[in-house]
């Protein structure tokens, strides 16, 4: 009896027991793992993808994929330092930086749009479509960012997106927090999240009973899109400036991220909260191997390794046995 | 030919013509516009591509009409042109293309494990594989190209056999063996059957993990003979290879009219799916475009021509309500 209820706890946790798996490991490598620098430093480098996957949860809820996520990281970083470097010519440098980021915002929404009227309104094949998207926006970021770094002067404002604290909290990581409140309040608590999750879980009784489920589609993809733009922007923040292809990264580390928290490729399951304890044992996993101090090459490897070992355990571990063998 | 034919040919055309139409497009405009276009030298240049992504493209194929999803072959392609090239210093020439080929196999055969025993999702892991592979190339590369100059190995791709090169030859060979293979044999029925419908297919008695697994390895394998060509054709390896093919074979499979659904589809519509890749490819190099824009047309084509057979396909055709 007792031995049941510890491994359904385990099967309802699995995840947490991961983070204080690997947070012991990285205390045992370095005493400075714990210092509250390297917890910010942490949080800081996963907020970007973070906020990325927080977008892509909603998407893969809603039975969809969307494989565009780091092209649009990648053309909204490009856009919003081009951007300013254009204003800077009419408008005092200090401001610059505010239209710009509104114009960002509104090409999230634009590129949602796009995204999710070919796949929500003429039912296209999402993964298909997000590959060909792939391909057009890093192409349009790499031409429209002169196909070099392009850079923001050093004493711009827009920089404090990315480096700056607001008592002591990394910005990134506030903006994290409030995207992930926000993205868990729709989800949760309001009709429109229920409407994401039978829109995935099966979309025919969806329809039946009154769900606009082609809006639906279209609602979550663009939220992905706006989710990515902000992204965009803290990441050309973090770097004072940005290049096409930098985004193309934050793909994998995101979709990890989300089917570590459990969400199902065919829709109807996942959660925000799982989400970003997915979004933190990626983030460790990663600052872990930077402490090892192997090189880079060898970091992406048994990143691969582990994620793939992850992902076997936590399948293992929610593998429904009453369910048949072969759905 | 009678009525029933006609009908027959023109709904015929009217579903699969668009993508043969958009080929026969291509292929009349930029023999137009370049008259270097139609030469030997340059079609056996088309052809070599053709050989290289289209064997990743069989590979892919049959995954693809399993039900399954393969998207490593990019990092299995250049892990295989790396242990060949790097392992050219220690061993006989042979023996080091041998070890590559193994390598895509036991790679194929693990991707097939992970999905049939450990029941991930195949787009999980196949990206988790393509991840660590793509670590392991880095790694074993130092971060740095390979260049070999090895005459034997050059002229895998150099030499030729009635005029044509190896590489060729090769592909013709594996694409016709895996057309016979999906047509007329039962193996090829019963990889359509747990692609259409898999529980079904099981109720019916087809062993899905052992049909799986060969087909996941049978992937492998084309992936690594694709990366032997690849590696020999430029004389050297870099970490960059494969970086992209997965989205552009992919992409191509499905332009072809491979659905992603499983259970349809066929190694011919792969094949004229990646023609009509390699043709583009080739005619920005001729035609002297800015080569930084190739991959921006392919992926609006791609969006265009998917867009319009899947809204012809789920939305005018469907019996089903408009969901």
């Amino acid at each position: 009896m007792n031995s049941k209820k510890i491994l359904l706890f385990l099967k309802n946790n699995s995840l947490l027991l991961f983070l204080i798996i690997l947070i012991a490991v990285g205390y045992s490598i370095s005493e400075r793992f714990l210092s509250l620098d390297n917890i910010f430093n942490i949080l800081r480098v996963s907020s970007i993808f973070g906020i990325v996957a927080l977008g892509l949860t909603f998407v893969i809820i809603c039975g969809e994929m969307d494989i565009s996520v780091g092209a649009i990281v990648s053309l909204t970083s490009v856009t919003v330092v081009a951007l300013q470097n254009y204003y800077s010519y009419f408008i005092p440098e200090r401001y610059n930086y505010i239209p710009s980021i509104i114009f960002i915002l509104a090409i999230g929404v634009l590129i949602g749009l796009i995204n999710g009227f070919l796949i929500g309104i003429l039912k296209a094949n999402s993964i298909i479509i997000t590959i060909g998207m792939l391909s057009i926006f890093e192409v349009i970021a790499w031409v429209y960012g002169k196909k070099r770094f392009i850079s923001v002067s050093s004493n711009n404002p827009f920089l404090e997106i990315g480096k700056g604290f607001i008592y002591k909290i990394p910005i990134p990581v506030i903006i994290f927090i409030i995207l992930a409140i926000v993205s868990y309040i729709i989800l949760s608590k309001t009709t429109v999240g229920k409407y994401v999750y039978a829109t995935g879980a099966d979309d025919e009784i969806a329809w039946v009973v009154g769900i606009k489920t082609k809006k639906v589609r279209l609602l979550t993809f663009i939220i992905s899109g706006v989710f990515c733009s902000i992204a965009g922007i803290i990441l050309a923040s973090r770097m004072g400036g940005s290049q096409a292809f930098t985004g193309s990264f934050y793909l994998f580390d995101a979709i990890t991220a989300v089917i570590l928290g459990g969400a199902s490729l065919s829709g109807g399951k996942g959660s925000i909260g799982k989400t970003i304890a997915g979004v933190l044992v990626v983030g460790i996993l990663a600052n872990i191997l930077v402490y090892t101090g192997y090189s880079w090459a060898s970091q992406q490897f048994f990143k691969g390794l582990l994620l793939i070992l992850a992902i076997l355990i936590n399948t293992f571990l929610n593998v429904d046995k009453t369910r048949t063998q072969y759905e | 030919m009678n009525r029933e034919n006609l009908k027959k040919f023109y709904r015929y055309l009217i579903d699969e013509g668009i993508i043969i139409i958009l080929l026969l497009a291509l292929i009349i405009v930029f023999s137009f516009l370049s008259p270097i276009f139609l030469t030997p030298n340059n079609l056996i240049n088309i052809f070599l591509n053709v050989a290289i992504d289209g064997l990743m493209a069989i590979g892919v194929t049959l995954v693809v009409i399993s039900g399954g999803i393969d998207l490593s072959i990019g990092s299995v392609m250049a892990l295989s042109a790396t242990l060949a090239v790097k392992l050219q210093g220690i061993f006989n020439i042979f023996f080091a293309v041998a070890i590559a080929v193994f390598a895509g196999i036991i790679i194929g055969l693990i991707n097939g494990l992970l999905v049939t025993r450990a029941k991930i999702n195949p787009f999980i892991s196949t990206l988790g594989m393509f991840i660590t592979l793509k670590g392991l190339v880095y790694l074993i590369l130092e971060n740095k190209a390979l260049r070999t100059e090895n005459i034997l190995y050059k002229n895998i791709t150099h030499g030729k056999l009635f005029m044509v090169n190896f590489p060729i030859w090769v592909f013709f060979i594996i694409l016709i063996i895996t057309y016979f293979l999906l047509s007329r044999t039962i193996l090829g029925k019963r990889i359509y059957a747990i692609g259409g419908d898999k529980f079904i297919s099981v109720l019916f008695g087809l062993n899905y993990n052992s049909i799986s697994l060969f087909v996941y390895t049978f992937s492998g394998f084309c992936a690594a003979v694709s990366g032997i060509i690849l590696s020999s054709r430029a004389s050297m390896v870099s970490p960059l290879f494969g970086e992209t093919t997965m989205l552009m074979v992919i992409g191509a499979v499905v332009l072809g009219g491979v659905s992603l659904a499983g259970g349809k589809g066929t190694v011919i519509k792969s094949f004229i799916g990646i023609l009509i890749f390699s043709i583009i490819q080739n005619a920005f190099g001729l035609l002297g475009f800015d080569i930084d824009y190739q991959m921006g047309v392919w992926g609006a084509l791609l969006v265009t021509i998917i867009t319009i057979s899947d809204f012809k396909e789920k939305v005018l055709k469907s019996n089903k309500r408009n969901v």
